[in-house]
């Protein structure tokens, strides 16, 4: 039997959308607007213990000789004039210095194997950290900056 | 008469697809947009090498030092600039702040107290300063006791 229900229950229930299109459309734009694309970054990880701490272990690592020495020559505008591996030219070209560098190091190169940049202060810091990445692509896993003054 | 009428119901707009990509478009832009925590400054142009290696996120809080070419370093909420004497010792004593900070951390944490500092000291520096900036700016991150240092540049293959 079919029973026929009168009143309200018969109405349907309608959901606003609007409010919610509007709100997700905010938070869109929002969105939009503040998105940013940024390069990628990576890193030269050193570690250069304090001035004391530093003398103790010069003397100790002269007589392992395990420290490659690399000059850094500036030219004019603080460019990179000339590269000097144990007090031999290399030139500029930093595919030759990692040539000599993996050279030097051995293969494959001991783990306590440190290379020391001694960097003209008028050099631009982006040719030193261009050398950094040759040193550290060619086996030595240390890097360490030379500090005269201190 | 009333047949009629029925066909005139009004048209109803399906906004379910649309709803779905907005939803969409929101959670990409929510993933992969970057709030990030460091102190990076945008107008720093890092040097740009072929390959470095990926950041690597340490569990301590790093120390972010900007370094611009014209030896400015931008510390939470001031400017100084390294190559004059005043601006150095603001350095200094903005480094050894956070060297006793970070001692303080490494005691609470039960480390020994005389073990060297584990927090690593982020520099961004841009690619035309010239390099004697950037060892004042190591070598008063030496005084002040840190021992690590990531050095940033951007990675641009060939």
């Amino acid at each position: 039997m079919r029973v026929r229900r009168i009143g309200h229950d018969e109405t349907r229930v309608e959901l606003q959308m609007t409010p919610m299109i509007d709100v997700v459309f905010q938070l869109l734009i929002f969105f939009l607007f503040t998105f940013k694309i940024r390069p990628i970054e990576g890193e030269i990880a050193v570690t250069m213990p304090p001035p004391e701490a530093g003398q103790a272990q010069q003397s100790e690592e002269i007589t392992v000789a395990d420290r490659i020495h690399i000059k850094l020559q500036a030219g004019a505008g603080g460019q990179l004039a000339n590269i000097l591996v144990e007090e031999q030219a290399v030139g500029t070209d930093l595919a030759a210095l990692g040539r000599v560098l993996r050279e030097l190091a051995g293969n494959p190169p001991p783990e306590d194997l440190e290379a020391e940049i001694d960097a003209d202060g008028r050099l631009l810091y982006g040719h030193v950290i261009q050398v950094a990445t040759v040193v550290m692509r060619s086996g030595i896993a240390k890097v360490r900056f030379t500090d005269p003054g201190g | 008469m009333r047949t009629r009428e029925a066909r005139y119901a009004i048209p109803e707009l399906d906004m379910t697809p649309m709803i779905d990509m907005t939803f969409q478009l929101i959670a990409f832009f929510m993933f992969v947009m970057n709030f990030s925590t460091e102190l990076v400054r945008e107008e720093i142009q890092l040097p740009v090498v072929q390959l470095a290696q990926p950041v690597t996120q340490s569990k301590v809080e790093p120390i972010v030092l900007n370094v611009d070419s014209d030896g400015s370093v931008y510390l939470p909420g001031e400017v100084i600039n390294v190559m004059t004497p005043d601006g150095l010792a603001q350095l200094n004593s903005f480094l050894y702040r956070e060297a006793a900070l970070a001692r303080l951390r490494m005691r609470a944490a039960g480390l020994p107290p005389d073990s060297p500092l584990n927090s690593t000291v982020i520099i961004r520096g841009d690619r035309a300063t010239p390099f004697d900036v950037i060892r004042k700016v190591l070598r008063s991150c030496r005084e002040a006791g840190f021992v690590h240092y990531s050095l940033r540049a951007e990675t641009r293959a060939q």
